[in-house]
Order: C-alpha cells, then structure tokens, then sequence
C-alpha cells in the first residue's frame, strides 16, 4: 500500500537512524504534525488540512529483524463532523547477510485504515515478499518481490433517495519492484521500477531517486512515472528524516504513489511533517541517559562546546579536567551538587582525557570508552563530530 | 585521536578561542617538562621529522605521561617507544597518512595490533583514526581479526559516526559480560548493523490520497438505480 504502509516503513526509518542500535532495542516514540494536501475529490481545501498524532512500538532484536507497530489518529480541520481517520500498521522483517555483499530479507506488514469523509472506508490488507540486494562497489542492486491480499469497503450515501450502497472489493497484488543505485559517499543516484498486477488490473512504474545522507539524516528526491489502469501518472517529491538526540522530524512534499494493492489514486499534490519524541527507549536506560560522562551544549565552526562531569570520591578538595584537547594542561572544575563539571570548546576528533583528584590521576570505575596508555593507566574517550 | 595541535590552533584561533590555546605542544612541553627532559625531547623529535614523521605527537605523549604523574625515568622511555610506533604506524599506512591516523596506529600496536592488521583495514575510503581503536579495542575484547574487520568494513560502508564506530565496542564488551563469546557478540552486533539501513523511504502521505476511489465508485453507481 502506498499510502499507511509507507508511512510506517518511513517510521521504521527514523527509529533506525536516530539510534542505530547494534543490539536489542525497544522504542515507544509519539508523533505529532500536520499535513496540507491539494484538495481531492469530495474534499473542500479546508477539509484537507490535517493534524495527526499517533504513537509507535518498535522492538529489534540482536539477530537483526524487528517488529513495529503504529497507531495514527487525524482530524480534518475543516471537517468537525468527519474527515477523521485512524491507520495502524503491524510491520515485521527478517534481514540476513551472506558474506560482506549478500542481503536477504523478508518484509510483511497487517496494514488497516479508516478514514469517514468523503466516503466512510475501511480497508485491511496483509501484504509483503521477499528481498535480495547485493553490494559491488559502489553499485547496489535490489530486487524484490511482493504479493498482498485484503478487503476494502466503501459506504455511498444518496442525500435524494436516503439510500446508502455499500461496495466491497476483494483486494490483491503481486508483483516485483527492482532498483539500481551507484554511489560511494553521502548521495546515491539510481532507477527504479516495478510491475504489478492486481484486482483493478497491470501497474507499471519506472523512475529515478537520489538519496542523501549524512550525520544529519536522511532525504530522498524522486520522481516515478506510472502507467495505471485508469492512465498515466507523475509522482514523486522530496521525503526526509532528520533525528535528533531523541527527536525526529520527517516529512514529505510532492505527490504520492499510485497503490496497486488498494487501487488508490495517486495523491494529489502536497506535504505533511511529523515530530516525534521518543519516550522510551531500552537504550537509554543502558546507557545511563542523560548522566554520561560528557554533553554537547553547542556546535560552532570546527569545534563543540562540551559540558564534562564526573563523581569524585566524596573527600575530593580539588577536581581538574585534563586532555590532548587542554595540551595535558589542568582545568579546574566545580562542584556542582554531587558532580564535579567543566565547560570547554573541544575541537573535532577523537580525544583523551582524563582528571586529577586532589593531583592524582583519576577515572571514574565506571567510566565507559576507556583506552589503556603506556603507563597501565586509563583514558576516557570523547568523541566530537559534525562541526566542520 | 586528534593531536595536530596545530590544526587545533589553527581551529580554534579562527573561531576566537583565547591566546592561550594557541600554544603549541612543543611550547607547553618546553614550559611544563625539565630543561633536561625537553632537551633530550627536541632531539627525539629532530630525528622524527628528518625520518618524515610529524613530531608534535611525543610532545603531546609527553606532557601526558607528566599530567599523569608519570616519573621521569619511565616517561622519556615510552616517548621513545611510542615514536618507534608513529614510525611503524607510517610503514603501515603509508607516507600520506595523516597525524591523526598515525597518533591511532601507534595506540593501537602499543594494544597489541600488528602492523598486518593495521594494514588490513579497509581502504575504499579514508581510514579512520576511530576505526583503528576500535580495532584494537576489539581485538583487545578476543574478538577474532577477521571478523573485527569486517564489521569495521560494514561500519565504514555505511559511513557511520565516529561514536556509532565507539558504540560498537562497547556493545561487543556488553555482551561479553552478559556471557556471550567474543565472537558470537561481534556476530550478532555486526548482524544487527545492516538492519539501520534496510528500512525503506515512504511519505507521511495525508488522507485524500488514500483510497477515495471516486472514479471507480461513480463508475459503479451510474449502472445502477441508485
């Protein structure tokens, strides 16, 4: 389905992005954001603006594959009595890898939606198929197929006559999608296509995207051209992900995808964004929160300016903070209810530091990303980037 | 690691930082260290750039080994083993390797890396100082090369952060503790890489281009008494 599912997929996206874990992870992330769409059929303009909400569940295990779940309520502006909608989408896939360029993976998704104006609809579909990529260089083929089953109904209502019709359509796809793109830095450009038939007949689509990406997240630009039972289409625009330390923002602008699945018609032009806040995360418990050993306070050009605190013994007088980033050179810190903190601007790179208690060498037992010296002593580790 | 202190002066001098942080290692070294230990110090370091090796590191390796407490008669010696190292770190990385690799190359063969490992490291694209500690924090952990390699390869693939690099290692050493081998943690944290980029790209694509239908339904409703 183009429309849900994707909208869930994207989310899986963020939820990636914004942690990359490399272990079991639990997120529960709500979102909140709007959207303006060029009015379609049976809306007025002021029925398609929307303010959405919802909240998604995501659980990755250590071998690589994951659930995510998502609840999405909206409200028609304009639309006090309907134009309300509520999606929500099951989401699991399987990811293997054979040897350093081998990718296998296996996609389902239980999508269901409602949506009351202009028609009540509701539809649910249960669709997926597997995938493989390989990786040359700096060329990356995907290839993958997909088949989907589900049940959608429409219920008309004539104002002159009082009479309500009800349609139901049983639903179903097959077909495949490949992709080719080259790159070897931060943007990668390739084509794709698809073919699928389904119950409202063949869909055909090929295109192009350029993907770019970076510390600061992810952004797709495409364009498909369609050839859909009901005529040719144009779709495409501009999809993003940003996180940020627990935040996401994502958003599209353009004109979304045919669905062969659902047959829904391509959008008709327009964007929505969404900013979520994770609210829990399995990581974060791991790791400490937001008790770390070091916190950006700001980026400035080619350096950080870094908040440093520690827990001395509690008979420390005198608490200095030294580094490669000091030349070795002390720095004196303050206490600061149970914790000893330093403010410093810190230059890009990897660096070593450490502290004196009352002229000792010191570092917290628990102090994380250690590398041993020359001495047999210990260094802590901070790491700043995306400065330049 | 990052000791170019002169890039760090350059950084920060641009961005108005004060005049304090524009002294170099060799000045700090010269203020902090015994006119002996300096003495013996600049002699280190005049055979270092005649061999092409930047020299600034051993004056930073220095004043840390004094900021550490470290006596004197085992500071110069591991300043001197350590230059050995930058000159090993060079042999395996190359002349055009940069201060910062060559600062990560020395650490690491002092952790035990050999140079063959350091070699190793992926080249499709710059090498990183982080991956060279994360490589030996890895061996370090039991971690078998091979397979320490080829995660730092998929990391490097997927041009990830320095502190997503860090992370690596210290989900590896996690799971260690929670009683996996090393090399079934390596397997699985490297597993669980490749799924960041799997996801897919879609749109929060707004109600109205989801399925109104409205050319199909009045298709359908015309050929009726409705």
């Amino acid at each position: 389905m183009s429309g849900r599912p994707l909208f869930v997929m994207f989310a899986a996206t963020v939820a990636g992005l914004a942690t990359e874990p490399a272990s079991a992870q639990t997120e529960v992330t709500i979102e909140l954001g709007a959207s303006q769409i060029g009015p379609a059929a049976g809306l007025d303009e002021e029925s398609s603006r929307f303010g959405m909400a919802g909240l998604r569940v995501s659980h990755y295990g250590l071998g690589g594959s994951g659930i995510t779940t998502s609840l999405m309520f909206g409200q028609a502006f304009g639309e006090p009595n309907g134009g309300d909608f509520v999606s929500g989408v099951v989401g699991a896939t399987l990811r293997d890898r054979w040897g350093s360029a081998w990718i296998g993976g296996l996609d389902l998704q239980l999508v269901g939606f409602q949506v009351n104006s202009p028609y009540p609809y509701v539809a649910f579909a249960l669709e997926g198929g597997p995938s493989i990529s390989v990786q040359g260089g700096p060329v990356s083929v995907t290839a993958a197929a997909i088949g989907g089953v589900g049940r959608s109904q429409v219920e008309i209502w004539r104002f002159r006559t009082g009479a309500t019709l009800l349609f139901e359509d049983e639903l179903w796809r097959v077909g495949g999608t490949g992709e080719i793109t080259l790159g070897t830095g931060p943007v990668r450009a390739g084509v794709t296509g698809g073919l699928h038939e389904s119950a409202g007949g063949s869909y055909t689509s090929g295109g192009a995207l350029v993907t770019f990406s970076g510390r600061w997240g992810i952004a797709e630009v495409r364009t498909d051209v369609w050839d859909t039972p009901l005529g040719s289409e144009v779709t495409g625009g501009l999809t993003f992900a940003i996180p940020m330390s627990g935040w996401s923002l994502r958003g599209f602008l353009g004109k979304s995808e045919p669905d062969p699945l659902t047959l829904a018609e391509p959008g008709s032009g327009g964007g929505g964004i969404l900013l979520g806040r994770r609210i829990y995360s399995s990581d974060d418990e791991r790791a400490g929160g937001a008790d770390g050993p070091y916190e950006i306070v700001s980026r400035g050009a080619g350096q950080a300016r870094v908040r440093i605190s520690m827990e001395a013994p509690a008979s420390a007088r005198s608490v200095a903070l030294l580094g490669d980033f000091t030349l070795w050179d002390s720095m004196q810190m303050r206490r600061t209810g149970g914790r000893w903190v330093a403010e410093l601007d810190v230059p890009e790179g990897t660096h070593h530091y450490g502290f004196l208690v009352d002229d000792e060498w010191y570092l917290p037992d628990d102090a994380r990303d250690v590398v041993p010296d020359e001495w047999g002593r210990r260094s802590a580790i901070l790491v700043i980037e995306g400065v330049s | 690691m990052r000791r170019t202190i002169l890039i760090l002066t350059l950084a920060t001098s641009l961005s108005g930082v004060g005049l304090e942080a524009q002294v170099t290692a060799r000045d700090r070294a010269q203020q902090a260290l015994s006119p002996e230990m300096f003495r013996d110090l600049t002699s280190l370091a005049d055979e270092m750039r005649t061999s092409g090796i930047p020299d600034e590191p051993i004056y930073v390796k220095a004043l840390e080994g004094n900021a550490k407490r470290v006596p004197p008669d085992r500071l110069l010696p591991a300043v001197r083993a350590y230059a050995g190292r930058l000159g090993e770190a060079r042999l395996a990385f190359g002349v055009d390797a940069t201060t910062p690799l060559l600062v990560a190359g020395a650490d690491a063969l002092q952790r035990g890396v050999s140079p063959d490992q350091l070699r190793s490291l992926p080249t499709d694209r710059p090498r990183s100082p982080m991956a060279v500690m994360v490589l030996a924090d890895l061996l370090e952990s039991g971690v078998p090369a091979d397979r320490a390699l080829a995660i730092l390869r998929d990391v490097m693939t997927q041009r990830a952060r320095d502190d997503r690099m860090l992370d690596v290692s210290a989900r590896v050493r996690r799971l260690i503790r929670e009683g996996l081998t090393p090399q079934e943690a390596i397997d699985r944290v490297r597993r669980n890489l490749l799924r960041a980029r799997d996801g897919s790209l879609g749109p929060p694509v707004p109600p109205g281009s989801e399925p109104v239908i409205r050319d199909r339904i009045l298709d359908r409703v015309d050929g009726t008494d409705f």
